[in-house]
């Protein structure tokens, strides 16, 4: 009995490291090649700013000595995006929150410019190939699955 | 059900390995004044001189962006000097910076040079995820984690 199970265990787990291997390898080749890096700018980071606000998004960009970020802004009744000589502002509570990369069906993909000399920390994530997502998604997936095999 | 006990232990053992490692995911945060091989972000500049570099960013601090380019020694790029003389020269101009390294890569070499640019004279820069982890962070995070939690509810 106890055989038999622990064959069908190590054979799963064999399934999973080869499906895991498989995606690795697959999404690999993607990403090599030329210059080594994205051509689309953009990397995970987050500001902590003189004035103690922390602000989480993507560093695109630094010009005129500041830096250009990109934030994603929850779309509700106190956000307002109003297009002004060919520019998207976005407006909350009624204050420029900076300019509308992308309008989403629930979100606002905002972009806005910080002086460096408002800057106190300002920390970058890399190398950063799994996370919380996918964490809650493997948790999620176990449960369905036990749920389905019950049933 | 006594037998089964730890192969549930070893499931369990197994799946919480698989949590620490995701999660590890989020705490690579590096402060950009220190990230030198800490971190792999690569920008590229265009200077008010009208010259563009592309290389990987090494910190921006008090003012300053230090980056490592790599120059293909060939045509007007060459090298001279040797021992702590050696230098990089561009059409006989010496490339600013500290020559860090010369690397054979197939035929070429490539010399890296690490230079130090004062903020003020960058027109624009942009930061680039590595392009590896840009392709291969939402497969993951896709395929990985919902394919080992089914697996593990499956063997369990």
């Amino acid at each position: 009995m106890l055989h038999s199970v622990a064959g069908r265990l190590l054979r799963r787990i064999s399934l999973a490291s080869a499906c895991a291997l498989i995606a690795v390898a697959a999404s690999g080749c993607a990403g090599t090649g030329g210059w080594g890096y994205a051509e689309e700018p953009g990397v995970p980071a987050d500001i902590l700013t003189t004035d103690g606000q922390r602000i989480a998004g993507s560093l695109v960009e630094l010009s005129d000595e500041a830096v250009a970020f990109d934030t994603e802004l929850e779309r509700g009744e106190n956000v307002e995006v109003i297009r002004r000589s060919g520019i998207d502002y976005v407006y909350v509570d009624g204050i420029v929150r900076g300019t509308a990369v992308e309008v989403r069906d629930f979100d606002i993909v905002v972009r806005s410019r910080v002086p460096l000399k408002r800057i106190d920390e300002l920390h970058v994530r890399t190398r950063g190939y799994l996370g919380w997502g996918t964490a809650v998604a493997g948790v999620l997936a176990f449960f369905l699955v036990q749920v389905l095999e019950e049933q | 059900m006594l037998h089964k006990a730890p192969i549930v232990l070893l499931a369990l053992l197994v799946f919480l390995v698989f949590l620490a490692v995701a999660t590890s995911g989020c705490a690579r945060r590096v402060p950009i004044a220190t990230l030198g091989d800490r971190g792999d972000v690569g920008v590229v500049l265009d200077l008010a001189s009208g010259e563009t570099l592309r290389g990987r960013l090494l910190s921006i601090d008090g003012g300053e962006m230090t980056l490592e380019v790599h120059y293909a020694v060939r045509g007007d790029v060459r090298l001279t000097g040797s021992g702590d003389r050696r230098r990089l020269e561009d059409g006989g101009a010496p490339v600013p910076g500290e020559l860090v390294s010369v690397e054979r890569d197939g035929s070429e070499r490539i010399a890296t040079v690490c230079r130090t640019i004062d903020v003020g004279e960058i027109d624009r820069a942009t930061f680039h995820r590595d392009a590896g982890e840009a392709s291969l962070g939402p497969v993951l995070s896709s395929v990985v984690g919902p394919a080992v939690g089914a697996l593990l509810a499956l063997a369990i």
